[in-house]
């Protein structure tokens, strides 16, 4: 499932929008500027990391980006952070707030905070991939100043990976057609497999290293995208970072019912 | 097991990320001089690559009816050197944050600690001293496991230690330790026979030459290393410091110690260190809340043990460093 989505995300990063046009560098400082913003809420927060969501939604909507994979990567990450949070309704019993005269134990409260976080982080950062094809995300990376090894080495995993996975589901898909009555191989099988994995691997390896020798590798993947950090960069870099610092610090949510109680008085 | 962005606060996610930058940037810099870095730079690529393809070969683990994969971080750090592994491993763990949703942007820096550290600083080094030159099957087995279960046991510690230090999840230190101690231990000897039975396989293929001649040893750059234990010791610190002030003392009244009334330097220090890194508002941690109250005997105890557990690594990685230089490398394996 995720690795269907994951394929789905990447080739939405070739699409073409406004937010597809913006600077990969622009993109992930909002994207970090949000992950800081929710992260820093206190434990029981939840009326205020309501308004985040518009970021998500926006990104959403000006990349044009379909639902669907993003929210199947999100739900099939969750179970970590879920286990992890499900404690908290049982431990925290202490009642924190009554709603409607239900009273709501903290924990429940901190739970539910936990989801939200959870929900927004990924949602959002997967968006970012969503609107930004890899070589232009390592390019930003590389430009924000992280090594020019471990740039070029995610982007020659991110050429590879598909690949290899394709190589590993039919090995998988062999091994199923030899002994279909048994879902799982044994130890013994599982390293013969393997064992071929890594040999193909390794080959592919030393292939590629004489292929890229013949076309004069200098130790960097040129690119040849113009990098130009525009008035429109700048512009939604300000936008994403504002709204981001002003959720955080503004009761937004607290307005927002206002603003609607006092229309309907 | 990944870190998410909503378990973490921004100060213990920053910190960790601060060291784990400082340590990418160093290894990235001594690998990139190395005459042999365009070599291994398609090599990498693909056995990076091949780590997520690995983790698709599910397996039975016999008598437990449930399933086990290659994670992969010894394997790498065998087969490329260590600051080649940390910086594939670093690669991995961004790939799957960005396209996976597993981990995240702030959590990166916590699931480098966790995942790729270990292996690269102290699993390595390990492994060379078990398995000598010549390993038999038995004793090449025995090199992998011990290495691979000690760093699942201390990623495992890593994210015990960043959640709580977090104070966004509300499990007791106990019950946590026990299930997450007690779940990486499996994960750790099937990560140690599958990395045996691959290295096996790799040095029948040829894989494992030895580094160029003159070479410089494969380490971990000194001072970025020296900086990211720092900050790991220092989140740990602030910890038990935060959490189990009472624990300590008590255990040591027990004992019959003479408990000094003013608090110690150390702790003073170590205070000051969680002041500053607890930034949030909230921050009164789980175990805060009945800290008056005597924490239970396995509470203390388990602290013990994973302290000791830490402090091993810890003098076990700086012992690695500082040997760094003398006498020709051992990376000829």
């Amino acid at each position: 499932m995720s690795l269907v989505a994951a394929r789905a995300l990447d080739r939405l990063g070739y699409a073409d929008s406004p937010l597809h046009r913006r600077d990969a560098r622009a993109k992930l400082l909002v994207c970090a500027a949000f992950v800081l913003g929710v992260s820093s809420f206190p434990r029981y927060e939840l009326a205020g990391l309501l308004p985040f969501f518009l970021v998500p939604a926006a990104l959403a909507a000006f990349g044009r980006v379909p639902l669907r994979p993003v929210l199947g990567l999100v739900l099939a990450a969750s179970p970590f952070a879920i286990l992890v949070g499900l404690a908290n309704p049982f431990l925290d019993t202490r009642v924190a707030a009554r709603v409607a005269g239900v009273a709501v134990s903290g924990g429940l409260l901190s739970f539910a905070s936990i989801l939200l976080r959870f929900a927004l982080c990924t949602s959002t950062l997967l968006l970012l991939v969503a609107t930004t094809p890899m070589p232009r995300l390592a390019a930003g990376l590389r430009r924000l100043g992280s090594p020019a090894a471990l740039t070029v080495q995610v982007q020659m995993l991110y050429r590879y990976l598909f690949l290899l996975v394709a190589e590993g589901e039919r090995l998988s898909a062999a091994r199923l057609l030899r002994e279909p009555g048994r879902r799982l191989p044994r130890f013994a099988t599982a390293r013969g497999m393997l064992s071929m994995l890594l040999h193909r691997t390794w080959e592919r390896g030393d292939r590629v290293h004489r292929c890229m020798q013949v076309r004069g590798f200098q130790g960097e993947l040129p690119t040849l995208a113009a990098a130009r950090f525009g008035t429109a960069d700048a512009l939604f870099l300000a936008a994403g970072v504002g709204f981001c610092a002003a959720a955080r610090v503004l009761p937004l949510a607290r307005w927002a019912g206002e603003a609607f109680l006092a229309r309907g008085a | 097991m990944h870190m998410a962005d909503a378990l973490l606060s921004p100060a213990v996610g920053l910190a960790l990320d601060a060291g784990a930058g400082a340590l990418l940037t160093g290894a990235a810099r001594q690998l990139s001089r190395r005459p042999d870095y365009q070599r291994k730079v398609p090599l990498m690529g693909v056995l990076g690559a091949f780590v997520f393809a690995a983790q698709m070969v599910n397996f039975a683990i016999p008598g437990t009816g449930s399933s086990g994969h290659l994670a992969g971080g010894l394997l790498l750090s065998i087969l490329l050197g260590p600051e080649a592994g940390l910086l594939v491993i670093a690669s991995v763990l961004l790939v799957q944050a960005f396209f996976f949703a597993d981990g995240g942007l702030l959590a990166l820096g916590c699931n480098l600690f966790n995942m790729g550290l270990w292996p690269a600083l102290l699993g390595l080094p390990l492994y060379r001293r078990l398995a000598g030159d010549r390993p038999g099957t038995l004793r090449l087995t025995l090199a992998c496991l011990v290495p691979a279960v000690l760093a699942a046991e201390l990623g495992a510690f890593g994210v015990m230690v960043e959640t709580q230090l977090s104070g966004r999840a509300d499990l007791p230190f106990s019950r946590f330790a026990a299930l997450m101690l007690g779940i990486h231990l499996p994960i750790g000897v099937v990560e140690g026979l599958a990395t045996a039975a691959m290295i096996r396989f790799a040095a029948r293929m040829g894989a494992l030459r030895p580094a160029p001649e003159g070479a410089a040893p494969e380490r971990l750059p000194l001072a970025p290393t020296v900086l990211a234990l720092a900050v790991f010791l220092g989140c740990a610190g602030a910890w038990f410091a935060s959490t189990r002030p009472d624990g300590l003392e008590w255990s040591l009244a027990r004992a019959g110690a003479a408990l000094p009334t003013a608090p110690g330097r150390a702790h003073e220090v170590l205070r000051a260190v969680q002041r500053f890194t607890a930034l949030m508002p909230d921050y009164a941690l789980p175990g805060r809340r009945d800290a008056a109250a005597p924490p239970a005997k396995l509470d203390t105890s388990l602290a013990g043990a994973l302290g000791l557990l830490a402090t091993a690594g810890l003098v076990a990685g700086g012992a690695a460093l500082s040997r760094r230089g003398r006498g020709p490398g051992r990376s000829a394996r």
